[in-house]
């Protein structure tokens, strides 16, 4: 690996109009350049080692790494760290792995076609990931996929995601195991992995990033992903949109009726503090079926629910998001056809109306509840940008019709209410880590 | 009209002195007023609305820090007169610097006395008993009653109260602002030190002013100049520019000492109150007023030093609900007695508005087009 001096930059927040490589992954000390030549160089060399490791073995490295973060109370300040320790289960990265490449780990790295051929699958390369900002550990989520299909990875991060990013590299940097007396470093993993910042404005880097790529992976809002799809790229690159998306939920009567509604609440209550309600799959807005429950007791028994959660769940919001949850508030306050229940600080807000839509989002766990006369006046709400609905229905066939409609409407992900944000394969309808991979077809003999 | 039981309870405010109470003493002299005042603003029936909501009783009410506070840019989107439609004489109109919905506030004749005579009595304890020639570093139309009321319309027309006679220091050339030659040479031929106040956006005086002035070398000899400026500030440090460095090129080119060039924070929706900087730099609160600083995740008053949101709770209003307003600006109480200038009770900074929420990334929704 070629080392570099630094050069000293200070750049905060601010982004210099330089391309700021972060110490991290196969990097030993920060760097400012003005192009990505020479660490696609580098990223080249070492993502031979990650091809020949056996899938499997990524797969323990990962799983043993899930485990040792939770261990790690220097770590605790990072927000979802737990959920990420879980979704890094040795069965979970297996069902993942499964479902993208349609086979299992570490058996036989083909797939029949017919008696004649088979196909295997191979890393694209280098994946380029445009990583948005609003999730913290979105980029590891992201990063874990491109591994799987072992490819190296350049993650272009917001600076102050840096924070949470880098000492997970670390950690899984130090993770050793061993199998069948041969030992593994998750050195393999991350001598893949680079972290970089550059203004995205800045039309050249944008335009070299891009053509950096084998593979393009964008997060973001909607004008992010209108500019960065635009850029030039290979020819032979794959392009991820994981574009902006809406989310909500719903409840038919009978749910609402039934003894298991409270622990719904509870769940879906969490699904809208998890990561302060930036999420594409965070829940903005709640229909509930009419039902011998009025809508201010449901809305008092979410109330409740938000009252159950511990207070670690409760991250600051940011200032802006604060501003405009103080104003959503106050708008309800004063208007006397509306109401609301709030709690003394920002903790929570439930805004109360009878619209049939699907409320602006205000996020900062401020979220809108609406009663509707049958759940099926809300079909016709859903377009392609909704992303997750949390259904709760008791009725299995009732549910399944409804699921169908909703997923021909535009719907990418129903889920229950508490798992809105189980980082699951799919998602927005893509099995992610399988578009990072090439399959190759083979003729036997 | 409709009688206004605190008139003289508003009245006898001043003669605690604009800058004499302590926290206690303000919290026992304004606490009946406002509750009484509250008593009086359900009238309306968004005011109303929120207590019945909030579950709040003024009577129930046993402190400042407890009154229900209104974010102010509800005045954008509400009616919040308390008083009946035939008393309101006038409605401020102001785009604020956000330049997008107008606020709405609705005064009534006491309430444009009250306010009338709070910013004489604040004026008067920065700049003496009698009434000075007043520098607008602003052009004329900015007070034309046909213009729209913004922010500088409410500076100037305030600080007119105190004026004997008003200068309007630059002209507009189309779309521009220019320093006006007459009115510079009007400036000049006043007699050396003779006392005068300046009012003046920062941004303004530092584009357009103060480079007019470098430019054509002049040099003002205002040393009994007292200069209030505010708004702007976020402009200036973007390019690095900051409250020493601008009030050192004041003092160059005006010729007012530097402890009379005094920032001020104020608000059309508070019209009446502002809050100047102190010799020591920091902003001290009227007798009329309380500030509370609140922590922007609790709501929860803030500690000494604490950065938070800034709360103007005022007894000027009477035609409307400005009891207590909450601001989207920034600041933190310095102290709560005892400033090296003298002025007793809580002193404060301000720091800075808070960016608007942009929402970003995969979340971000709605705001461009519903699509398909």
């Amino acid at each position: 690996m070629q080392k570099y001096g630094d050069a000293g930059i200070p750049s905060g927040w601010i982004m210099e109009d330089n391309i700021h490589i972060y110490a991290g992954g196969c990097v030993d000390k920060e760097r400012y350049v003005e192009s990505f030549t020479e660490l696609i160089q580098e990223l080249e060399e070492n993502r031979r080692a990650l091809f020949e490791c056996p899938d499997e073995i990524i797969i323990h490295l990962f799983a043993h790494f899930g485990k040792e973060i939770i261990k790690d109370s220097s770590l605790a300040y990072i927000p979802g760290l737990s959920y990420l320790s879980l979704w890094l289960r040795k069965e979970n990265l297996h069902a993942i792995y499964l479902a993208n490449f349609g086979i299992k780990p570490g058996i036989r790295d083909s797939i029949q076609v017919d008696s004649r051929s088979e196909m295997i699958h191979v890393p694209r390369g280098v994946v380029c990931h445009w990583i948005a900002g609003n999730i913290p550990l979105l980029g590891f989520f992201s990063l874990v996929l491109a591994t799987l299909g072992k490819n190296a990875s350049i993650l272009k991060i917001h600076p102050s995601v840096y924070k949470y990013l880098n000492p997970l590299l670390q950690k899984l940097e130090e993770v050793t195991i061993e199998i069948d007396r041969v030992s593994y470093s998750g050195k393999v993993i991350t001598l893949s992995v680079s972290l970089v910042s550059f203004p995205g404005k800045n039309e050249i880097m944008s335009r070299d990033f891009s053509l950096s790529a084998d593979c393009r992976v964008i997060y973001g809002s909607h004008e992010a992903v209108q500019a960065i799809s635009c850029l030039p790229h290979q020819v032979h690159a794959d392009t991820i949109v994981y574009g902006p998306k809406y989310s909500f939920a719903v409840f038919d009567k009978e749910a609402v009726e039934s003894p298991e509604f409270s622990s719904m609440l509870k769940g879906l209550a969490q699904d809208i503090v998890l990561y302060n309600q930036a999420a594409c799959s965070s829940p903005h807005t709640i229909f509930f079926e009419k039902s011998k429950m009025l809508l201010h007791d449901i809305a008092e028994q979410l109330k409740s629910a938000f009252q159950t959660l511990p207070e670690r769940m409760f991250y600051p919001l940011d200032e802006g998001i604060a501003i405009s949850v103080i104003n959503t508030r106050a708008r309800y306050l004063l208007d006397s056809s509306k109401d609301i229940l709030l709690s003394d600080d920002l903790k929570w807000t439930v805004c109360i109306n009878d619209t049939i839509s699907l409320e602006e989002p205000v996020q900062g766990r401020c979220v809108f509840v609406k009663e509707v006369s049958d759940i099926d006046q809300v079909l016709p709400l859903v377009t392609r940008k909704v992303q997750t609905v949390a259904l709760g229905m008791v009725d299995q066939v009732r549910k399944e019709r409804y699921v169908r409609e909703l997923a021909y409407r535009g719907v990418d992900r129903v889920m229950a209410p508490g798992a809105m944000h189980e980082f699951t394969q799919p998602w927005d309808g893509m099995l992610g880590a399988g578009r990072m991979v090439r399959w190759i077809a083979v003729v036997k003999k | 009209m409709t009688v206004n039981p605190n008139d003289h309870l508003i009245s006898l405010i001043w003669k605690y002195g604009v800058y004499d109470l302590t926290e206690i003493e303000r919290e026992n002299i304004l606490l009946p007023i406002i509750k009484e005042q509250i008593r009086n603003a359900l009238i309306n029936p968004h005011i109303r609305s929120y207590y019945e909501k909030v579950s709040m009783n003024p009577e129930d009410i046993s402190s400042l820090a407890d009154v229900p506070w209104v974010p102010v840019t509800m005045f954008k989107e509400f009616d919040l007169a308390t008083v009946p439609a035939d008393d309101i004489v006038k409605i401020l109109r102001s785009s604020g610097t956000t330049g997008q919905q107008t606020s709405k506030i609705p005064l009534d004749k006491i309430t444009i006395q009250n306010q009338n005579r709070s910013l004489s009595k604040i004026l008067a304890h920065y700049l003496g008993p009698k009434r000075l020639i007043f520098i607008v570093i602003d052009h004329p139309e900015i007070n034309d009653p046909a213009h729209e009321f913004s922010a500088r319309t409410a500076g100037v027309r305030g600080l007119s109260l105190y004026a004997r006679k008003t200068i309007y220091l630059l002209k507009k050339e189309g779309d521009y602002l220019t320093v006006n030659p007459e009115a510079l040479e009007e400036i000049r031929q006043l007699d050396r030190g003779i006392p005068v106040y300046l009012f003046g956006f920062t941004w303004i005086i530092w584009s357009v002013c103060i480079p007019y002035f470098k430019k054509h070398d002049i040099h003002l000899h205002l040393s009994g100049g007292t200069l209030f400026h505010g708004g702007g500030w976020k402009n200036l440090q973007n390019i690095a520019v900051g409250k020493d460095f601008f009030t050192m090129n004041i003092r160059d080119f005006f010729g007012i000492p530097s402890y009379r060039v005094l920032d001020f924070y104020g608000m059309a929706e508070q019209t009446g109150i502002i809050f100047p900087d102190c010799e020591c730099g920091y902003k001290h609160v009227p007798a009329c007023a309380k500030i509370i600083i609140r922590n922007i995740q609790t709501l929860k008053p803030c500690g000494e030093g604490e950065r938070g949101l800034i709360e103007v709770m005022s007894i000027l209003p009477n035609s409307y609900y400005g009891q207590a307003l909450l601001t989207e600006d920034t600041g933190r109480i310095i102290g709560w007695d005892g400033c090296p200038c003298g002025r007793r009770g809580v002193f404060f900074e301000f720091l800075n508005r808070v960016e608007r929420a942009e929402i970003r990334g995969c979340g971000d929704t709605f705001r461009v087009d519903h699509g398909r």
